[in-house]
């Protein structure tokens, strides 16, 4: 499962289904780009995450909608419910653990 | 503007090696950097045997009911599922049964699947793919790596010495400063930060301490007036040496270089463009642009030394 880009027409759909982390981030946001990397390391790892990333840059819409005041932002969803959140950057065995405490409840 | 440069105390006569931290490279985050050239290329082929890496599926059987699974999918030694069971996955063949005792309960585990994870070397093919100018093999990506490196090495540690080499070329300096320069300069950032403040429906000289947190690192508007007072002196210094270096190396910033900061800012900032020429008047990014040329000449001077 590759990582896939959402924007406003897809992204609710993107998340509706199954353990899903979402990041939102920004176009010019420097930690945002640390954390797409440490992303595509667990993407490599674990090839079966559903991972989908949004631009909050070029989807400001759905950002509000989503009441995303600050990037990165990572959303973790189980079939469309928002279990955990958080601001900021992630390390990746941080992101293992949401993943250990949810994907497979 | 009635103040002037009179004359500039040459940079290159001040010693900032002394200053400078010296570049000890991350030999860690180089292997990291370079292991990320091969995400693209890994591949899943299906085995027999399971090793920390692979994806493996197993049946559970306990009387835990979170591990008690017909199949699941993990990949062990990732930390995603269970760390002990994915410890005593990995090693085990498909077919194979194997049981840990868990505080949860006795969990019996048959290794059903495989899939073995396979990383290619680097290569110069996966290096040439990343379309880097002038960057075509392993090596070259290596040196390309480093120079990241060093380079983002050298802006976090450049603050200090970069203040430093400032006050010594100011204080070296000869200025004639005249009182309404620097009341124009004072006015013209609190204007700036006024339209802010109105453009987020503020009044600035109203806000209270707890409005200021996060925008600006004073308490008060009578702090945010004392602070501005006290740095736009050196600001001020600053934009002189800048016009003084700009003399010397042809530096101009004009209407294209503005319209390009009104572009930028709107975008980033998400505010019309009308707000952005409110905020940020041809006067003060021209000022601005002056000062921030002093500090590009120094950087470059700080550079060669490290």
């Amino acid at each position: 499962m590759a990582i896939q880009t959402a924007d406003k027409t897809n992204f609710k759909d993107l998340i509706g289904e199954d353990f899903v982390i979402a990041d939102f981030y920004g176009t010019t946001c420097v930690p945002c780009k640390l954390f797409s990397k440490i992303l595509e390391d667990i993407e490599a790892e674990i090839p079966f995450l559903n991972i989908v990333k949004l631009n909050t840059t070029e989807n400001p819409e759905i950002a509000a909608e989503y009441q995303i005041t600050a990037v990165p932002t990572i959303h973790f969803y189980k079939d469309g419910e928002l279990v955990a959140s958080h601001v900021g950057v992630m390390q990746p065995q941080a992101v293992k653990d949401v993943i250990a405490q949810y994907m497979y409840a | 503007m009635k103040s002037k440069v009179l004359q500039v105390k040459d940079y290159r006569e001040i010693d900032v090696r002394p200053l400078l931290t010296p570049f000890a490279p991350d030999e860690e985050a180089l292997e990291t950097e370079l292991r990320r050239l091969t995400n693209p290329y890994i591949r899943w082929e299906e085995g027999r045997t399971a090793a920390s890496g692979d994806q493996v599926v197993c049946r559970l059987v306990s009387d835990c009911p979170r591990f008690h699974r017909e199949k699941v999918r993990f990949v062990a030694g990732s930390g995603m599922f269970h760390r002990e069971l994915e410890a005593l996955a990995a090693g085990m063949s498909v077919g194979e049964t194997g049981e840990l005792d868990l505080p949860e309960g006795r969990v019996s585990l048959t290794l059903t699947g495989v899939m073995n994870r396979v990383v290619p070397a680097p290569s110069d093919e996966m290096v040439e793919k990343l379309g880097l100018e002038g960057v075509r093999t392993v090596a070259d990506y290596r040196a390309y790596l480093l120079a990241q490196q060093k380079e983002a090495a050298f802006q976090q540690n450049l603050y200090e010495p970069l203040r430093r080499l400032t006050r010594d070329v100011i204080s070296g300096s000869e200025f004639v400063l005249c009182r309404e320069d620097w009341a124009a300069v004072v006015n013209r950032e609190l204007d700036r930060c006024r339209t802010l403040c109105r453009q987020e429906g503020m009044v600035l000289e109203e806000m209270t301490a707890q409005q200021f947190r996060g925008r600006i690192p004073v308490e008060s508007y009578h702090e945010l007036v004392a602070m501005t007072q006290f740095e736009s002196w050196d600001r001020l210094c600053r934009y002189l040496l800048g016009r003084w270096y700009a003399q010397e190396d042809g530096f101009q910033p004009g209407e294209a270089a503005y319209e390009a900061f009104i572009a930028d800012y709107t975008k980033t900032w998400h505010v019309s463009e009308e707000n952005a020429r409110a905020a940020n008047t041809y006067e003060n990014f021209i000022f601005d642009e002056y000062a921030g040329h002093a500090c590009t000449v120094l950087t470059a001077y700080i550079k060669e030394f490290y």
